[in-house]
């Protein structure tokens, strides 16, 4: 008797959750970016009153 | 910079696509848990087109208007579109090793697509180059218009060259080639990361305002 078997997915999840990983860091990295520039522009004023 | 409505809805969005791209997407029969980077990587290409698209609408629009507050929308798209092309340029190569192989091949839709990240990385680096507020505008208009010519043969390299790269599965003329379910995710992530695109330009924008008003920048006559 023939037994048939499901086709066996590719184990290649790590791909996926490294690409995944990777854009959020690089999103997440660029908005943290933007608020640091805008927080350093905002204290640079407060610095020339002194 | 306080988080506006836009922001938070943008993030909200970006982790419903996570949750559902992850959890309640079906897995590809032939490539597996791999193929479920397609709802971050395409969207990223559309986002990044879309952003240096504008660059180069808002760039023939200053060069005919004069207008500031243009010159600093091509700016923050500029710099957005750069990362959301650095995006496209990280997990593709992440999808591609298991799938062809190699983490990159010099085809025509990979090559192309990382010229447009030299061109608008050269756009940034200009605009910090040029003290003179008028010619910094003038030469990276003209910049940004030419960086994006090279998008209709980003999306039709695949058409006019031999490539490893797959055609397009919902920008062409017939209908989408995907599931239902898997449609539904991929409509979504671009819903979601064009909202993502649209909060952070913003967010940039109003940074080059405040940045102008607290440094206004210096004209030169010569």
């Amino acid at each position: 008797m023939r037994i048939r078997r499901r086709p066996t997915l590719p184990d290649n999840s790590r791909f996926y959750y490294l690409a995944y990983a990777a854009a959020t860091v690089i999103y997440v990295g660029y908005a943290l970016m933007l608020l640091v520039r805008w927080k350093r522009l905002k204290s640079v004023p407060a610095r020339d009153k002194e | 910079m306080k988080p506006t409505p836009l922001s938070i809805a943008a993030v909200f969005a970006v982790v419903i696509t996570y949750i559902r791209a992850i959890f309640f997407t079906p897995l590809e029969a032939l490539q597996g848990p791999a193929q479920k980077i397609l709802y971050v990587h395409a969207p990223a290409a559309w986002v990044a087109f879309m952003a240096f698209g504008l660059v180069a609408l808002v760039s023939i629009l200053y060069l005919w208007l004069r207008e500031d507050r243009l010159d600093r929308i091509a700016e923050a798209s500029a710099e957005v579109g750069v990362v959301f092309t650095t995006v496209v340029l990280t997990t593709g190569p992440l999808w591609g090793r298991p799938i062809w192989g190699a983490y990159w091949t010099w085809d025509a839709r990979l090559t192309l697509t990382l010229f447009l990240w030299f061109i608008y990385v050269a756009y940034l680096v200009l605009r910090g180059a040029i003290e003179d507020k008028d010619m910094r505008a003038r030469y990276s208009a003209v910049l940004g218009i030419l960086g994006a010519l090279l998008i209709p043969f980003i999306h039709l390299s695949v058409y006019l060259f031999r490539t490893l790269h797959p055609r397009p599965i919902l920008m062409k003329p017939s209908a989408p080639s995907l599931p239902g379910e898997m449609l539904t995710t991929l409509l979504l992530a671009f819903a979601a990361f064009t909202l993502l695109y649209v909060a952070l330009l913003r967010a940039r924008y109003r940074y080059a305002v405040e940045r102008d008003n607290a440094h206004p920048p210096e004209t030169y006559v010569a």
